[in-house]
């Protein structure tokens, strides 16, 4: 009984300064997200509550509907490009490429955002940037990638998958050298053609490894600011203006802390429910 | 005999007494200024002025940088919070308002009763007062800031390149830049006029200048009250045709998302004829190391608008104290800004690249050196100068119109139904910050 308390008091000691980690980094700063997002800041007074009244606003904001909508085609596109892109990638060089060519494949997502931001943005700059310098020595119409309504999305996307495909490469390249070898050598033998083998062999075992890699990936796309903000600013217009921005605009440019707070929280609900539904789906197309 | 007990209780009250002496000495000596500022142009002028400071009084300057949105962000958190890190802060107009309202700063008479503004610092359109009563940067108001840099916006134009055009220089109006603009036009070797067109701030701030030189305002008279808006109305528009559909016709493509920095880059590369920018570029347009046409841009007061007048919009920071830190660090963030108002530290900070903000630097020999034709510029404007709203909802109603104002230079709204929907969305503003009786005046 001795021994027991003993070890009772040694386990409680041993994870509380992880209990208050996350009492003090998650739990708190959530609590307090709640309660702002029930609350107006009053210059001069700080915080009063207001019940519902974010919520009535919430829902007759057709600016706060329509980045929502955005920020799903977003992450959705984004995402899906990655994944693409990325396992097209690994494929090519499993087994193969090692050192170098590895390393040079991954130097886009040890960039810092902000510095992306700007390098793109000189790159897509109609008057000076290389794109559009290429694209004339071969006789093509540069575009106004950042500032056409019509593509400026899709510009900032294409920055998206540029950044983090190697994330996903990774992840998939080594789930793809793990995979085991008789499977293919079976399915060989049996005469089964690349793309069969791919379909019915490959996609199947590695689908727990693309689900972590999607599941993380969609998380972290959710939450992304700075190469847009530093792209776009949300604009031309509000074609690039994704949630997070417009909470960003509302919090700090309309000085709408609580109603930003909202904004943030309805967010993370989203979030939640879009990953349990898309995790889900994958998991019952895959298996 | 005196107990253990009582002896260890008698040491510990005189350790905390002594320590308490010694912290309140301490603190009585102010040997630290730390100071909340952006990064900026100007900020490396700002730094080496700041080591001057520090030469002549022996108080360490610490200067805490922050990109210029991210700066609101820390100071917001330092006021909301009472905090005691800063003892100024850097304040740009967009915020000041909300600031000065809401008492989160310490008005500077409070500090030493016996201060006042000397006559020959430029006064930026009351920048740094606010009055409770009309709920505006007044003159009538309270003082809680010294400007710390004369930024305005100015026409910078290839001078050069006019005169080879046999076009008088400086233009006189807007129609004049215009011409200079068609005539010039080359693309996509040369263009004619640039516009800093992103969504937002940019927008907003560089059409300012040519909207209040045909008279277009964003209200009525809000130094005396009156809030009737009037950004809608037929000035507002003529400026804005002028903005956007003509000047813009002979511009560089991707105005939507011409910022400061590209907007600087066509001019310092010598694809660009003019450009109304700020008067803190005037290093970096000079510099062989950034500058294809170094001395080649000439710098004037912004042209006047068919029925208006010349303006030059201020886009200048104030530097505040904050309310929660002790009367001796008040006394000495108070001390560091009636040093750096003085002539010697004016000159010195115009010569590392910063921008006056007094008019002794006008009597230097600074007026005599190319390097500085921006000064003469800035010395004519002064009767010119303007500003936005200055109310607490300013940053708010800049959001909005930046957004409308670009949608309306890409033409996804004409120019009279952008100004009609941000009228409209200022009213909701204004109404639901409680302001009274504000009404859209009709189109006149």
């Amino acid at each position: 009984m001795r021994e027991l308390t003993h070890r009772s008091i040694t386990t409680f000691l041993m994870t509380l300064p992880l209990v208050i980690i996350l009492v003090f980094f998650s739990i708190y700063p959530f609590v307090s997200l709640i309660k702002m997002s029930f609350s107006s800041f009053i210059v001069g007074k700080g915080y009063e509550y207001v019940g519902l009244k974010n919520v009535w606003r919430f829902i007759e904001d057709q600016r706060a509907w329509e980045s929502i909508g955005r920020t799903f085609l977003y992450v959705f596109v984004s995402v899906s490009g990655e994944f693409v892109v990325g396992l097209g990638l690994a494929l090519l060089v499993k087994g193969k490429f090692k050192g170098v060519i590895r390393t040079m494949v991954i130097i886009p997502m040890l960039v810092a955002p902000i510095a992306v931001g700007i390098i793109w943005r000189l790159m897509y700059d109609p008057v000076f940037g290389i794109i559009n310098q290429i694209l004339a020595k071969i006789g093509i119409q540069g575009k106004n990638w950042l500032a056409d309504p019509q593509i400026a999305l899709w510009s900032v996307i294409i920055v998206e998958i540029w950044q983090w495909t190697p994330f996903i490469f990774l992840i998939l390249l080594a789930g793809l050298e793990s995979l085991p070898k008789e499977c293919y050598e079976g399915a060989k033998i049996d005469g089964a053609s690349s793309w069969q083998t791919f379909v019915y062999f490959t996609i199947p075992l590695m689908s727990p490894i693309i689900i972590v890699a999607l599941f993380f990936r969609t998380m972290e796309c959710f939450k992304a600011f700075d190469k847009i903000w530093i792209l776009t600013g949300g604009g031309p217009s509000d074609v690039t203006e994704i949630i997070s921005i417009y909470i960003y605009r509302v919090s700090f440019r309309h000085n709408l802390l609580g109603y930003g707070a909202f904004l943030a929280l309805i967010m993370v609900g989203f979030i939640v429910i879009y990953n349990l539904s898309y995790m889900g789906f994958l998991r019952r197309k895959i298996q | 005999m005196i107990s253990k007990s009582k002896k260890g209780l008698i040491s510990l009250v005189l350790a905390v007494t002594i320590l308490t002496t010694f912290s309140n000495f301490a603190m009585a000596q102010v040997k630290e200024l730390h100071i909340a500022i952006n990064k900026s142009p100007w900020l490396p002028a700002f730094e080496k002025l700041t080591k001057m400071y520090e030469g002549e009084t022996g108080v360490k300057m610490v200067l805490h940088v922050f990109p210029f949105m991210g700066l609101y962000e820390k100071e917001l958190a330092a006021v909301t919070t009472a905090s005691k890190t800063y003892d100024l802060m850097n304040m740009n107009e967009i915020w000041g308002p909300f600031f000065y309202a809401g008492r989160y700063l310490t008005p500077l008479k409070e500090i030493d009763p016996e201060f006042t503004v000397p006559s020959h610092l430029m006064q930026f359109f009351w920048e740094g007062y606010w009055d409770d009563k009309v709920h505006y940067q007044a003159p009538t108001g309270v003082l809680y800031g010294i400007h710390v840099n004369g930024n305005i916006h100015l026409l910078q134009y290839r001078e050069d390149k006019y005169k080879e055009a046999g076009l008088p220089t400086p233009p006189e109006t807007w129609d004049d830049v215009l011409e200079a603009a068609r005539k010039l036009f080359d693309p996509p070797n040369f263009y004619g006029y640039v516009i800093r067109g992103a969504r937002g701030d940019p927008i907003f701030y560089n059409s300012m200048t040519i909207r209040h030189a045909y008279n277009g305002y964003m209200f009525r008279d809000p130094l005396k009250g009156d809030f009737t808006i009037t950004v809608n109305d037929e000035k507002n528009v003529e400026a804005w045709e002028m903005y956007a559909r003509n000047l813009n016709e002979y511009g560089p493509p991707g105005v939507g998302n011409i910022g400061q920095t590209e907007m600087m880059g066509l001019l310092a590369s010598g694809r660009a004829l003019q450009a109304i920018v700020v008067s803190a570029a005037f290093p970096h347009l000079d510099d062989p190391e950034f500058s294809a046409v170094p001395f080649k841009i000439q710098f004037a007061v912004p042209p006047k608008g068919r029925g208006g007048d010349h303006s030059s919009t201020v886009a200048g920071w104030t530097m505040v104290v904050p309310r929660f830190i002790s009367d001796e660090r008040k006394k000495a963030a108070l001390d560091f800004l009636k040093w750096f108002m003085t002539q010697k530290p004016q000159v010195e900070y115009t010569k590392m690249g910063g921008v006056p903000v007094s008019t002794t630097v006008f009597q230097s020999e600074l007026m005599r050196d190319p390097k500085y034709r921006f000064l003469k510029a800035t010395q004519d404007s002064i009767p010119y100068f303007s500003s936005m709203p200055l109310i607490p909802e300013c940053a708010q109603i800049r959001d909005v119109m930046g957004l409308h104002l670009n949608r309306a230079l890409i033409e996804e709204e004409g120019v009279r139904e952008s100004l009609d929907k941000t009228a409209q969305e200022i009213l909701e503003i204004m109404r639901g910050a409680g302001y009274k009786g504000v009404t859209i005046a009709p189109r006149s």
